[in-house]
């Protein structure tokens, strides 16, 4: 074995996971699991839809980019001066995908066979961009086409509706993938801008799991990260306009063809600023929480679900990001007003001792259980450690967290957390 | 899935199945009942939300909730599927391997016994299913049959489908008919739930890390249904319709039209043909490597999505791309094309390996997917075909430029279902 690399055991998980940082900066992580068909590699960069203004290392200034950027990278990063990626990829009996979230984009492959190939071109396209004026105009009419797709979607529209209800400035409130107005502004200019400073390998990590060796890949990985760039001494800073405490608007409504009304209802987190173990910490806490106040076994869930409030299309999350967080519940309602009435009153009559010992321990097994499920899912734990990752925290570290987690910290949690003022009802009704 | 490890008559008609994986820390159990598709329809999509409800044994959604719990939080899905001219009543559940658990001890079989138990000791009160339990799952029913229309994608799927076989069973929608539901008592609901018990075959999956002698609590002591002779169902499969292709446009306020059109292919899973048919699909739209992704969308930059899939019990193809309405004449120009050029076997080499790796890569991936293999078992039992994968993928890397011309021949265009925006309906372009 190489001598860089480092073997950390997970015991909880039964897992070990490698790691090793080139000295262009990225990050190689790496968690063989030798008995499944597949591979899975994911390459990602630490740029997601809000980060539209920051600082350039080693240069004066801030920079701006229109809303969509990164999405729209991602879009072109396929496409070579000679055919685009996906056949390469097709060639090789992989399938291949990118995706962009609010803080990252990632570029994947899934394969069974020709694994090393595969992680080769999936390196070498995302180090090689083309773009030129005439690829960059043509996009557009593709993207605009997956903008007007999700205009229909009534969940999605609920979602952004209540973000931009949740928050005043943040950019979190904008969808990820711009307007049709937005996007119409870029070109190639401002895609190389955001490329050669987000796509710096320090600004990187790739993380790969499944049959593969560690060896091999770490040899394959070091030939192909180009050797002329070096870890910058500075960071990239990232501006976001400064957040209030409170909501924006108590309410959003938008008509559209569904058949009952579509809810997102939020709870803005005002404890943000900080990422790590902590972070991992408060996210796991927030869920016991969440599960414990909204989950089936509840009494608000009984109410809500006997009443015909709410149906099987009811869930809820817990989103924790650095820089932004909140709570979020969404579903389908006949009458999302008097949900929301009903939950803000719970909410205000709750108190921190109605968090039983019982429910907290059935919560807890709950997400054990959903954890190791999602653990038999390559794809779900390759994503969530990325984005993990980006948050300094390590997403192997959950059970012994999840299990570390006392009654009394959700308790004080619930007092912070939930707060009647803080929360923000989105609806999507019917015409 | 190298093959069935292990199988078992459990009863008249009723056989469980386990698939040993031992990469998994999870446990699937599955348990499914095969229904015609018929006037009944409605009724088992009910029973299936009723049942979810509680048993004799627990008989609210809290002490299920809590029995999951206790069990590491354990899932537990219920639903309705449509495979062809059947209906299967689904239980399924998630739970962590024995081997996971704190002190060693068995939960599988617990949540086996769970899944019968559900099914074999329903909540009948003087005659009739709880009253409470019938009347909200019988909002709900309603509500989850009006709210097909909120995902425009599927649903413009589905409505091809329903109008390539109209007036067939196939026609109807999974969850059947709201205008049904006023004719279901709960005492006509239970008396036809007890021919459901006694002559529906019954099948019961378990994949994961399980030894037979996991199960044994289950199998020593399995519940007792009473049964008489069972039904046994066949699939029929979709002909061609004589005349020329029929219009449908449906209106709706909507930013996207969705193009969908619907083929008779004459090729259902048991056709010595089945296989070439497999790979045409994928050389025409089964993903970035096909002739419909790199015109519709690449070349022409008219769609974010066009693909093409199969019905493979009837026999049918859909073709879909979400597009901008003023261009239909232009998209359907295009898809037509692509088409012709299958017919006149205009097909590269690069074109060929890419749809077959392509499948051959999502055969072997399909084995890491609890889900997925439970799938591929269901699909046989209810097509009859009896390969295996590795079978499959042998007999697609076979397939010769000669065969997939051969089916193309086969293909006949019955439908073109158009779901347009109402706004715009008077000033549409191309038509």
């Amino acid at each position: 074995m190489t001598e860089s690399v480092k073997e950390i055991n997970k015991d909880r998980v039964r897992e070990k996971l490698y790691y090793s940082k080139l000295d262009s900066g990225l990050e190689v992580f790496i968690l063989p699991k030798k008995e499944y068909s597949k591979q899975f590699a994911i390459f990602a960069t630490n740029f997601g839809s809000v980060d539209i203004k920051f600082s350039v290392p080693g240069e004066d200034g801030i920079t701006e980019v229109p809303a969509g950027v990164a999405h729209f990278l991602e879009h072109k990063l396929f496409e070579e001066e000679k055919g685009n990626v996906f056949d390469r990829f097709s060639r090789l009996g992989a399938s291949a995908n990118a995706y962009t979230n609010f803080t990252s984009t990632a570029y994947l492959f899934s394969s069974t066979t020709n694994f090393y190939e595969c992680l080769e071109v999936l390196l070498g396209f995302v180090q090689n961009p083309h773009f030129t004026d005439e690829n960059v105009e043509k996009e557009k009419g593709i993207i605009s086409q997956e903008i007007r797709m999700y205009d229909d979607n009534g969940e999605w529209k609920s979602l952004f509706n209540m973000l931009q209800g949740l928050y005043h400035r943040h950019p979190v409130r904008m969808d990820i993938a711009g307007t049709v107005e937005s996007i119409s502004v870029i070109d190639k200019e401002v895609l190389y801008k955001c490329y050669n400073n987000f796509y710096h390998p320090d600004n990187m990590v790739l993380f790969v799991v499944g049959n593969v060796g560690v060896d091999d890949t770490l040899e394959l990985v070091a030939k192909n990260i180009k050797g002329n760039l070096s870890e910058r001494e500075e960071d990239i800073k990232r501006y976001y306009p400064e957040e209030p405490d409170g909501i924006h608007a108590e309410r959003i409504e938008q008509v559209l063809t569904v058949s009952q009304p579509v809810f997102n209802l939020g709870i803005k987190d005002s404890n943000v600023g900080f990422g790590g173990k902590e972070l991992l910490r408060k996210d796991i806490v927030s869920s016991i929480l969440l599960e414990m106040l909204f989950g089936k076994s509840s009494g608000l869930y009984q109410k809500l679900y006997s009443e015909g409030l709410i149906n099987d299309s009811f869930g809820f999350d817990f989103v924790a990001e650095i820089d932004y967080s909140y709570s979020m519940l969404g579903g389908e309602s006949p009458d999302p007003d008097k949900l929301f009435g009903i939950i803000e009153r719970a909410m205000e009559d709750m108190k921190e001792e109605n968090l039983q010992e019982e429910d907290f321990r059935l919560a807890r097994n709950k997400l054990l259980g959903r954890y190791l499920r999602n653990f038999d899912r390559l794809e779900y734990i390759a994503s969530n450690f990325v984005a993990y990752h980006f948050k300094d925290a390590n997403f192997l570290d959950f059970i012994e967290l999840l299990e570390q987690t006392e009654l009394e910290t959700v308790r004080r949690r619930f007092k912070e957390h939930i707060r009647p003022w803080a929360s923000s009802l989105s609806v999507v009704s019917p015409q | 899935m190298e093959g069935i490890y292990y199988q078992q008559r459990m009863g008249e008609g009723i056989n469980l199945y386990l698939i040993r994986e031992p990469k998994f820390k999870t446990v699937s159990v599955s348990l499914v009942m095969y229904r015609p598709l018929d006037e009944n329809t409605t009724g088992n999509a009910l029973l299936s939300h009723i049942l979810k409800r509680g048993n004799e044994d627990l008989k609210d959604t809290k002490a299920i909730e809590r029995f999951l719990g206790e069990r590491y939080g354990a899932s537990l899905n219920v639903d309705v599927l449509k495979k062809g001219d059947m209906q299967l009543i689904y239980l399924g559940s998630s739970v962590i391997s024995d081997k996971y658990t704190m002190k060693g001890e068995g939960v599988v079989s617990e949540i086996l016994d769970f899944l019968t138990r559900l099914v074999q000791r329903p909540l009948i009160e003087e005659g009739g299913f709880n009253r409470k339990y019938f009347e909200q799952e019988r909002d709900n029913l309603e509500k989850l049959i009006n709210a097909r229309i909120n995902d425009k994608i599927q649903y413009s799927i589905d409505r091809c489908y329903e109008e390539t076989a109209k007036g067939q069973p196939f026609g109807r929608y999974r969850y059947g008919d709201s205008e049904e539901l006023g004719g279901i008592t709960p005492e006509g609901l239970a008396q036809y739930y007890r021919n459901v018990l006694a002559e529906a075959p019954m099948d019961i999956f378990v994949v994961g890390d399980v030894d037979i002698d996991d199960l044994k609590g289950f199998l020593d002591n399995p519940p007792f249904i009473e049964r008489r002779e069972i039904k046994y169902l066949g699939q029929i499969l979709s002909s061609p319709q004589g005349n020329a292709p029929r219009e449908v446009v449906e209106l709706m306020d909507v930013n996207q039209g969705k193009l969908t059109m619907g083929y008779t292919t004459g090729v259902g899973y048991t056709h010595g043909q089945y296989v070439p048919m497999l790979v045409y699909a994928s050389i025409l739209g089964g993903g970035a490597h096909s002739k419909l992704f790199n015109n519709v969308r690449e070349k022409a930059s008219l769609a974010y999505y066009s693909f093409a899939r199969l019905e493979k019990f009837k026999g049918l193809m859909v073709i879909g791309a979400g597009i901008e309405i003023a261009n239909y004449g232009k998209a359907v120009g295009i898809i037509n094309e692509q088409l012709e050029q299958m017919k006149k076997g205009s097909i590269s080499d690069s074109e060929m390996e890419a749809a077959k790796k392509a499948m051959i890569n999502n055969i072997h991936s399909m084995q890491d997917n609890q889900l997925q293999i439970t799938d591929f078992l269901m699909n046989r039992i209810v097509s009859g075909h009896t390969m295996t994968p590795e079978a499959l993928a042998e007999k697609i890397s076979d397939v010769t430029r000669e065969d997939v011309v051969a089916v193309a021949d086969g293909i006949k265009h019955a439908v073109t279902y158009f779901l347009t925006d109402n706004r715009k309906a008077g000033e549409e372009e191309g038509r």
